[in-house]
């Protein structure tokens, strides 16, 4: 459990390797209210849907041959889990916390890289923490930028996404493939 | 291409270009079901504008599009297994790509020719920019340009013999993708902004 949790989070991260999540994080470093109910709303979400997408995928659809189609079948539940979810939150705190493609992209991560439920839980949970860790990275790198006085937008995203890459290559630093020199021999 | 596209551009890149593997072939793929998903995601939302409660206007569009998603890795599966299981989760990504860049969250009041046009130009842009971004990390980074063929892919070497330094490699990983979109965007917005002065000052 503790490997997964490295894996996702600082190995591989999903948001930094894989790719997803990163607009959505840099996205809600810029508006930081009430990230506790999104966060809490993304997981339970991303969670309740893994797992019973992952029974009815492995009851129904892989003795019938289709285990291919999942993507459809985990759409439906999500989105029926999502609406139920969203309108819990709206109606006791009146904060939207709608969330559609990270979500997404995490579910069909945890489903496609799980070996066992517990495991493609696990991995959903960790894929959340993941986002939700990120988020503190790129709001200090705006705070920095901003005492330095950057004051549009357009000036602090390529330096916000450097810095990311930055980051990246730290957290990739056991990842030596890049010093080969491929086809230039 | 106003400001706003080009920060929707630098979202996109983030969401579907940086995550794939470097190689132009796999690019090609992406590229081609981000535009058959815009031109079949602009039809279906005409339709459900029509037949359809305007509520469940998102809901089936982003179904139909995961089962456009699902039958084209069922074709690509047919064409080349190895493909297939290298983009393995990558078939998703470009459908939140078409979704912002086909603007397909919005009813469209307009006639279903106009729409076409207007997003097919769109994606047509970024299907540009997509491909020179595939084809810098395939060339400086591997030496080759790469073409999907049923065994995997086949790669044209440019550069033979060269014993020059791993500098260009950097480029074809993901930390080295971030850095290459974003040289791409600043040079962009540059020269925008150079041609927005030469524009008014031709103005005045």
């Amino acid at each position: 459990m503790l490997q997964n949790l490295f894996y996702y989070l600082i190995y591989s991260s999903v948001v930094l390797v894989y790719g997803i999540g990163i607009e959505r994080a840099g996205a809600l470093s810029k508006k930081q209210n009430r990230l506790f109910i999104k966060a809490i709303k993304m997981l339970i979400c991303v969670t309740s849907t893994t797992s019973l997408s992952y029974l009815f995928v492995k009851g129904l659809l892989v003795p019938a041959g289709y285990a291919d189609l999942y993507p459809f079948f985990t759409i439906l539940i999500f989105i029926s889990i999502s609406v139920f979810v969203e309108t819990i939150i709206r109606i006791t705190s009146k904060v939207s916390a709608n969330e559609f493609g990270t979500s997404l992209l995490f579910i069909f991560i945890s489903l496609s890289e799980g070996l066992s439920l517990a495991d493609s839980v696990l991995i959903s949970c960790i894929c959340v923490l993941s986002l939700f860790a990120t988020i503190p990275i790129i709001y200090s790198i705006h705070y920095r930028l901003d005492l330095n006085a950057f004051k549009k937008e357009s000036d602090k995203t390529s330096y916000v996404l450097i810095s990311l890459a930055i980051i990246m290559l730290i957290l990739l630093f056991w990842n030596n493939t890049w010093l080969n020199m491929g086809a230039y021999k | 291409m106003k400001k706003n596209e080009l920060y929707t551009y630098v979202t996109l890149s983030l969401a579907m270009l940086v995550p794939s593997p470097a190689r132009f072939a796999y690019g090609l793929v992406m590229i081609v079901m981000l535009n058959i998903l815009i031109l079949v995601g602009t039809i279906f939302r005409k339709l459900v504008n029509n037949f359809f409660y305007d509520d469940l206007q998102n809901v089936l569009i982003t179904v139909l599009l995961i089962s456009f998603c699902i039958l084209f890795k069922q074709v690509i599966v047919i064409y080349s297994p190895i493909i297939a299981l290298t983009l393995g989760i990558l078939f998703f990504m470009p459908v939140l790509t078409s979704f912002v860049l086909g603007n397909l969250y919005n009813k469209s009041e307009k006639p279903l020719i106009d729409d076409l046009v207007a997003n097919l130009s769109k994606s047509l842009a970024f299907s540009l920019y997509s491909l020179i971004f595939f084809a810098i990390r395939d060339i400086f980074g591997y030496g080759t340009l790469s073409f999907p063929i049923p065994e995997g892919i086949h790669a044209i070497k440019i550069f033979d013999n060269q014993t020059s330094s791993c500098v260009g490699i950097f480029f074809s990983s993901i930390p080295g993708g971030i850095i290459l979109f974003t040289l791409m965007i600043l040079l962009f917005s540059y020269t925008m902004k150079n041609l927005e002065i030469i524009a008014t000052s031709e103005d005045k």
